[in-house]
């Protein structure tokens, strides 16, 4: 099982995300970002975190400086998990232009991968 | 601030025969060709009220009641043998029946969902809207999910009746009522409804725009105890959209128009349990959250 490294997680940091900006409507309201998906007719509220990492991900800066960008905002909530949490919620929401691994989703991807595996198997 | 007002006048009407009826409605017109002149008093009474004629606009949708089914009259046929009546909408056929009312409602139906898709002007959303104190309490939902019996409970309670189906809000966060005849339909029991017009249960129906004070998302639930949390603006905004018949044709519209509201309004959000226990319960609330 492929698991997160510390050398991975430096190669990690240095991924650039780039949210859709095209083929979305988007509407700021009191610091939430409200994105509608003009290709799946959905709706998304972004708060906190999450509608910063939107705001950042143009695909230049690093999520190591998305990190730095988020913890002059919200300090101690501004962990690498939360970041990365973002950016996976951001993915599943259709709202990136590429997937882009982070830890949990490498952990996630290998998790899913060993369930092929144990299913396969068992087949 | 003050807030666009809804146009007034009346559908035009052409004495034409077939009739032709033309309205002008939230930057959408529409054109009503009935063919039997003794169905024309009814039809008018099924479009939304107010509106004008600008005979310069595009049409954006013809109807046509029609006594001759359409694939039949190419062939010179005469009026259907069975008294059946034809509602089509741009050549397309949505309703036949025997039966006037059935077809009036349905044409009521189409015509509004119609205006409440395409409007220009306003969002409009499925909602329960009362005034109160000279704001609005909106509620948005879809049908059957309770909205006419807390607006009957709120206008019991002194609450002004604005609308049981439909909002119409502005670009300045202000609500008009939708423009149709004032009627609520009283659910009696599961099986039954009466129709009855906001004055029989004592209430004075609003018709100035008024700004919307308070966004209520709520549904019935059996046995439901009402605990309401507030929703952020965003939240409020999503709450709108998914209750916004046009929210895939203007979202961007809809988007500002809705974050407009949602910025000059408290939003509460939960189930809800009796209807007048709830209503209660909500103005305590606004009277203790915002007045207070």
């Amino acid at each position: 099982m492929a698991s997160a490294g510390s050398s991975d997680l430096a190669v990690e940091g240095t991924m650039r995300p780039h949210a859709r900006k095209t083929g979305v409507v988007v509407e700021d309201i009191d610091g939430e970002v409200l994105v509608y998906d003009l290709a799946r007719n959905q709706a998304h509220c972004l708060r906190g975190i999450t509608a910063l990492v939107w705001r950042c991900a143009d695909g230049q800066l690093t999520v190591e400086a998305i990190v730095n960008r988020a913890q002059e905002d919200f300090a101690g909530d501004a962990t690498e998990d939360a970041v990365w949490s973002a950016l996976e919620s951001l993915f599943d929401a259709h709202l990136l232009v590429e997937p882009i691994a982070g830890p949990s989703l490498a952990f996630i991807q290998s998790r899913r991968e060993m369930m092929r595996r144990i299913v396969g198997e068992q087949a | 601030m003050q807030s666009s007002a809804l146009p007034h006048a009346s559908p035009e009407w052409s004495g034409s025969d077939p009739a032709v009826l033309t309205l002008s409605m939230f930057g959408v017109r529409i054109e009503v060709r009935v063919e039997d002149p003794s169905l024309v008093e009814r039809i008018l009474t099924c479009l939304p009220v107010g509106g004008n004629t600008d005979s310069s606009a595009r049409i954006d949708r013809t109807y046509e009641i029609l006594k001759t089914a359409p694939w039949l009259s190419r062939k010179g046929a005469s009026d259907s043998p069975t008294g059946e009546r034809y509602l089509l909408a741009d050549r397309s056929l949505v309703w036949q029946s025997t039966d006037d009312d059935a077809l009036c409602s349905r044409f009521q139906s189409d015509i509004e969902l119609f205006l409440a898709v395409r409007a220009r002007t306003h969002a409009i959303v499925h909602a329960g809207v009362v005034g109160w104190h000279g704001r609005a309490i909106v509620m948005p939902g879809r049908s059957l999910n309770g909205k006419t019996t807390l607006v009957e409970a709120l206008i019991r309670e002194g609450a002004e009746y604005y609308s049981d189906e439909y909002a119409v809000l502005d670009p300045n966060g202000f609500v008009s009522p939708f423009p149709r005849r004032r009627r609520l339909w009283i659910r009696r029991n599961p099986q039954m409804r009466h129709v009855c017009v906001p004055e029989d249960l004592g209430a004075s129906a609003g018709t100035t725009p008024i700004p919307v004070r308070s966004i209520v998302v709520t549904e019935y639930q059996p046995g439901a105890v009402s605990q309401p949390r507030r929703l952020t603006p965003g939240e409020a905004v999503l709450a709108l959209l998914s209750n916004a018949p046009a929210a895939r044709h203007q979202p961007g519209y809809l988007l500002r128009t809705f974050g407009t509201t949602a910025r000059g309004a408290v939003t509460w959000s939960g189930p809800r349990g009796d209807a007048t226990d709830f209503a209660k319960q909500l103005l305590n609330l606004i009277a203790t959250t915002l007045d207070g």
